[in-house]
């Protein structure tokens, strides 16, 4: 058994790493700024958003093996989660607005 | 740009589809048959009658054994049979050394019901969920993956659909591939709307335990942030006893009262706890008849009988929550509309097997002609095969055991769950083991009438063992007697003809590719 990937199964392995990863960190930063901000009581906060991190989740995983160019993709992902991070600092409990 | 964006979807999907397809056909399966979970459980114990009495009948039979009890129980529940999930009186309560323990009674003679020791329906429902032989955690974190891989594999699978109405009334018959796509795709066209909705409630149902994350942002880490949680959201209150004496009112009073409040619907549960205490509490229950009432009870001082707080109907996020858990677990369902969920349930069963099948299919005629294929294919065809027959076969046997196993063997229950993984294992062994020595059509038609067979036997073994053969079901119109015993026969013919069928294709198959195969030779030689 050779141990070298092809540059085909290379591509389906960052993807899916992108795919997995990628879409678990993006999707609970989405899902959790959403609880942060969601103008209801704290419990169905919580409740939408986590029912909601269960539909972003397999967006993100179709958009990862969707988008022609993987590389510029990761950088996207990785760039959006920096601001999504800094966007649920801002808005938690214990952040600058509450 | 968009036909590259279809292509990947279309990659996506056949991957996503086949990994963990065997995890999914079990949790499909098993899920499918846990809607006749009380029914499978009726015939699973054929010694003991359904019963049906309402909770004015039952009520003597309730005050008799709770009188029985020294020293007195204090914190109970009683279950009426009023419903399909509950055909007999049970009462549980803690016994002197606080253990759960719970009591099946005849409503009207107050006998102890003693049925052989059984898995039954509600284990093989269970298990779609909960797996078997894995810590609970760790087979949640699989169904959890599971189900998203499903998800996907279905989002995709429209996506990859241009002509999604179309296709649906095409059917070409007899051209593989071609007949396994366009059956694939009726198969999940039909029950889109089900699947879709099977797939992402089976999240819900396992919500925090799979993303428990965010609730942890906002209530703490751990058990305590969990129970913080649940307290405030599924508004669990526990009352205290306080220990001051105080005598309350009697059952009758008591249901009197609570069919006041509650509109006269039928009684099918109550429950009292700190009896003979100032903080008495009696709750009680209607039966689940629409989508949204899931979790409706009304919460009655057991001292007075006045209304303490009625819980009824969800506001906001729990009622989303409520109604989708109550569209998954089909709880709610008539006759009729169950028939309908067990339907729907096998076409989604049979669009995963479909796609299992496809994904060989659309790899053999290059396989045949390179003298059998890769290793992978070979592997998967066999894992394919041990699963799509193996767990059918195991449910077979798990209803054979249930009457073949002695009734004072120990574990008795356990073993019938056994039975139904050996016969999986074995399957699985003969099946990958002739498909990596390149048999595998051998294995799929000789698996096909093996399972057949066991279907066969399961009316023959009912006959023979209980005396609930099919004319006394009739007669006695016991329709779960005579549904499962209809239903053996129905899966044994399409199994036998299934066999047939394909020891004829592959025999012609055969023919052919043997030629393409000398061809292949001689190419090799020269």
């Amino acid at each position: 058994m050779r141990l070298a990937l092809n540059s085909y199964q290379l591509e389906v392995l960052f993807r899916s790493l992108l795919a997995i990863i990628g879409g678990f960190v993006f999707s609970l930063l989405l899902s959790l700024l959403i609880s942060f901000i969601l103008p209801t009581e704290k419990m169905h906060a919580v409740a939408w958003s986590t029912m909601l991190f269960f539909v972003v989740l397999p967006a993100v995983v179709m958009w990862s093996f969707g988008i022609a160019n993987y590389k510029s993709g990761a950088l996207h992902l990785v760039l959006s989660v920096f601001i999504l991070s800094g966007l649920s600092w801002l808005f938690a409990p214990v952040g600058v607005f509450s | 740009m968009k036909s590259a964006f279809r292509q990947s979807m279309a990659w996506l999907h056949t991957w996503v589809g086949l990994l963990l397809s065997w995890v999914l056909f079990f949790i499909f399966l098993t899920g499918t048959l846990g809607y006749f979970d009380s029914e499978l459980d009726h015939w699973m114990t054929p010694e003991t009658p359904v019963f049906n009495a309402t909770a004015e009948q039952s009520l003597p039979i309730v005050n008799q054994f709770i009188k029985s009890k020294t020293p007195e129980i204090k914190n109970y529940s009683v279950s009426f049979p009023v419903d399909r999930s509950q055909p007999y009186l049970s009462i549980s309560y803690r016994d002197e050394e606080n253990k759960r323990k719970r009591v099946k009674l005849n409503p009207y003679t107050g006998e102890e019901l003693t049925p052989r020791a059984t898995a039954g329906g509600q284990t093989l429902y269970r298990m779609h969920y909960r797996l078997r032989y894995l810590p609970s955690r760790v087979a949640y974190y699989i169904v959890g993956a599971a189900t998203m891989f499903m998800f996907l594999a279905l989002i995709t699978g429209v996506v990859v659909h241009k002509k999604i109405f179309k296709e649906f009334f095409t059917f070409r018959k007899g051209k593989k591939p071609t007949a396994w796509l366009d059956g694939h795709n009726l198969m999940s066209v039909m029950s889109l709307p089900f699947h879709f909705m099977i797939t992402f409630t089976g999240f819900l149902l396992l919500l925090y335990t799979l993303m428990p994350l965010i609730m942890n942002a906002h209530y703490g880490l751990g058990k305590e942030g969990r129970s913080a949680f649940f307290n405030e959201y599924f508004s669990r209150t526990s009352v205290e006893a306080s220990g001051v004496y105080e005598a309350h009112l009697d059952l009758e009073t008591l249901l009197e009262k609570s069919k006041v409040t509650m509109q006269n619907k039928p009684i099918a549960w109550f429950s009292l706890s700190n009896a003979d205490d100032s903080n008495a509490i009696f709750e009680v229950g209607s039966i689940h008849k629409t989508l949204s009432d899931s979790r409706d009870k009304w919460l009655l001082d057991a001292n007075t009988g006045e209304l303490i707080e009625a819980q009824i109907g969800q506001s906001s996020s729990k009622s989303f929550y409520y109604v989708l858990r109550s569209l998954h677990e089909g709880l709610f369902a008539s006759t009729p509309l169950r028939w309908l969920y067990f339907l729907t349930g096998l076409f989604g069963t049979a669009m995963i097997a479909s796609g299992m099948v496809l994904w060989t299919v659309k790899r053999r005629s290059k396989a045949l002609k390179t003298g059998g294929g890769t290793f992978g294919y070979r592997f998967t065809e066999g894992l394919n095969l041990s699963c799509l027959l193996g767990l059918p076969a195991g449910v077979a046997v798990y209803l054979l055991a249930n009457r073949l196993i002695p009734e004072e063997m120990s574990d008795r229950a356990m073993w019938e769950v056994n039975a139904l993984f050996i016969t999986w294992g074995l399957f699985t062994l003969y099946g990958v083991g002739k498909a990596i020595l390149k048999k595998a059509d051998f294995a799929w038609v000789s698996l096909t009438y093996i399972t057949a067979t066991f279907y066969a036997l399961v009316p023959v073994v009912n006959t023979l063992t209980t005396d609930h053969n099919i004319i006394f079901s009739l007669k006695q119109q016991n329709w779960v007697f005579v549904g499962v015993d209809l239903l053996c026969v129905f899966t044994s013919f399409i199994l036998f003809f299934l066999a047939n069928y394909l020891r004829k294709m592959f025999k012609t198959e055969s023919v052919k590719s043997g030629n393409s195969n000398e061809k292949f030779l001689q190419e090799e030689q020269a």
